[in-house]
């Protein structure tokens, strides 16, 4: 029995400590937001052109590289929202929801979410790596030293370019899903693209993309912080940065759902 | 007049550490660092990075202590007060890196360029880089250089910086004999201008010290003449 209460208390205790190790970090990551903030006023005008030469690289590296991946995945996402819900909705009578459908599943949710998952495997990780490999390397000592928050010149600039990039990537995917979607059964399978257009033309509204747009920025934000958080903590041991991102990675797409359901909740329910 | 000869000691005064102490039983340290004076440190045991550098480069957080540089306290839990008190020091220790994404030129005029000042510094920058014979691979990205360039860049980085205070840890690390009288004669200049220098005792650099230090854990720091500090191993008796 006293084992047992023994047993009870190790555990509880270490789930304790977890908790409050993982409770420091995200708090960590609330004051790396801060951080990012008050540079951003404090160091504004410095670095004008390196600043604006590395989030256009940022942006060309997550937003227009990412772009044939993406439309491959939403394409095959739209076609099979597409191919499911006719079969299924005209079934039971309920053609005409199909374009709710669409803007549910792809606009709303599916969109955003997706983006931001190809967003982490993609920038993310390149993000977390990089900077991790920055930081073991002694380069970011190495710019402090002169005189320069590394923060303001390499993280800042990636994360801007990384939420700018996710907002274009989610347009992107909403376009490529739905119309792309509908172009291709229509060309496979005869589903005719007027209608289907017709009824997703009708059933959008601004709302729902105003809300996906809200998203995206979130995502993009939640991303850019946790992997530039993970990449600066790696410390000065190249093994440490491995671990780091793929921490990172889980996390993100942990922040995302929760970021998902919650703007959902806030705003529909 | 005594009031301005006071102020004027102060102004001279580059480096203040008072009670410096990196952790609990090391060395505590108080050393006043003026214009133009170079002081060499010798740690017992030899550590691969000294600790009292990377502070005095407020790259570490001491234990206990002070520590001012061009009479400006160095505020080590408020990271933005420590960035201008950085930019006046030249580092290079032996980790340090130069910026692997960047070619040469672009690291040596990073901070330049970053603060406005790069139409002003690019010509005195690629002068000091000729000097130090950098000029053909100025277009070359740090890791396809031989690390006696990359350490040699590092040198040039931090003295275009126009610093006022000079920290060297590990100065002749990968540097051959040629470059290390090179940039001897480069400090001895720099010298001459008031600049202040701390280092890690390490011939031939030694030479350009006007007294040593040694740093014994759980004891105050003891000076030692320049040529003790030279001539005896790490623990040896102090002299001076």
């Amino acid at each position: 029995m006293e084992r047992v209460g023994r047993l009870a208390a190790d555990l509880t205790g270490a789930l304790g400590r977890r908790f409050l190790a993982r409770l420091g970090e995200s708090l960590d990551q609330v004051a790396l937001l801060w951080r990012v903030i008050v540079t951003l006023v404090r160091a504004r005008g410095r670095g004008r052109q390196i600043i604006r030469t590395t989030t256009i690289e940022q942006i060309y590296f997550t937003g227009i590289q990412a772009l044939p991946v993406l439309g491959a995945v939403a394409l095959l996402l739209g076609v099979l929202v597409i191919v499911e819900s006719t079969e299924r909705l005209s079934a039971v009578g309920l053609e005409e929801a199909l374009g709710r459908v669409m803007v549910v599943m792809i606009i709303r949710e599916l969109g955003p979410v997706m983006t931001a998952l190809l967003v982490i495997l993609r920038s993310g990780v390149a993000i977390g790596i990089k900077l991790g490999y920055m930081t073991a390397l002694r380069e970011m000592e190495s710019i402090e030293m002169q005189g320069v928050d590394p923060l303001h010149l390499v993280a800042i600039p990636r994360i801007i370019g990384l939420m700018t990039a996710i907002v274009c990537l989610f347009i992107y995917f909403d376009v490529v899903a739905v119309f792309g979607g509908a172009a291709f059964a229509w060309a496979v399978w005869g589903i005719p693209l007027g209608r289907l257009s017709w009824v997703v033309s009708r059933a959008i509204s601004f709302p729902d993309v105003a809300i996906g747009l809200v998203k995206a920025i979130f995502f993009g934000g939640v991303i850019g912080i946790i992997f530039v958080y993970r990449g600066m903590s790696a410390g000065r041991k190249l093994t440490a940065v491995a671990p780091q991102v793929s921490r990172a990675a889980v996390e993100c797409l942990l922040w995302c759902l929760v970021l998902d359901v919650t703007i959902s909740a806030f705003f529909y329910l | 007049m005594d009031r301005n000869h006071s102020d004027r000691n102060h102004l001279d005064r580059i480096l203040v550490c008072s009670g410096l102490c990196m952790a609990q039983g090391d060395t505590r340290l108080d050393l006043e660092l003026a214009a133009g004076e170079f002081v060499a440190l010798r740690e017992v045991p030899d550590r691969h990075e000294s600790d009292v550098l990377l502070a005095a480069a407020t790259l570490r957080r001491p234990a206990t202590g002070r520590l001012a540089i061009c009479g400006q306290a160095a505020e080590f839990h408020r990271h933005h007060q420590l960035l201008p008190l950085r930019s006046r020091i030249g580092y290079v220790g032996p980790s340090s890196a130069l910026v692997s994404d960047l070619s040469l030129r672009d690291n040596l005029l990073l901070g330049h360029r970053y603060f406005g000042r790069e139409e002003e510094a690019t010509a005195r920058v690629l002068d000091l880089a000729r000097t130090m014979r950098l000029g053909p691979l100025l277009d070359v990205k740090p890791a396809l250089l031989p690390f006696e360039c990359q350490r040699v860049a590092i040198f040039v980085r931090e003295l275009a910086k126009e610093p006022r205070l000079i920290i060297l840890d590990q100065p002749c690390l990968g540097l051959s004999e040629q470059a290390s009288r090179l940039i001897c004669r480069l400090l001895a200049e720099e010298k001459a201008r008031g600049v202040a220098c701390l280092l890690r005792a390490e011939a031939p650099f030694l030479s350009l010290a006007d007294r040593v230090l040694l740093l014994e854990a759980g004891q105050p720091a003891r000076e030692l003449s320049v040529e003790a500090g030279g001539r005896a191993p790490a623990g040896a008796s102090a002299s001076g």
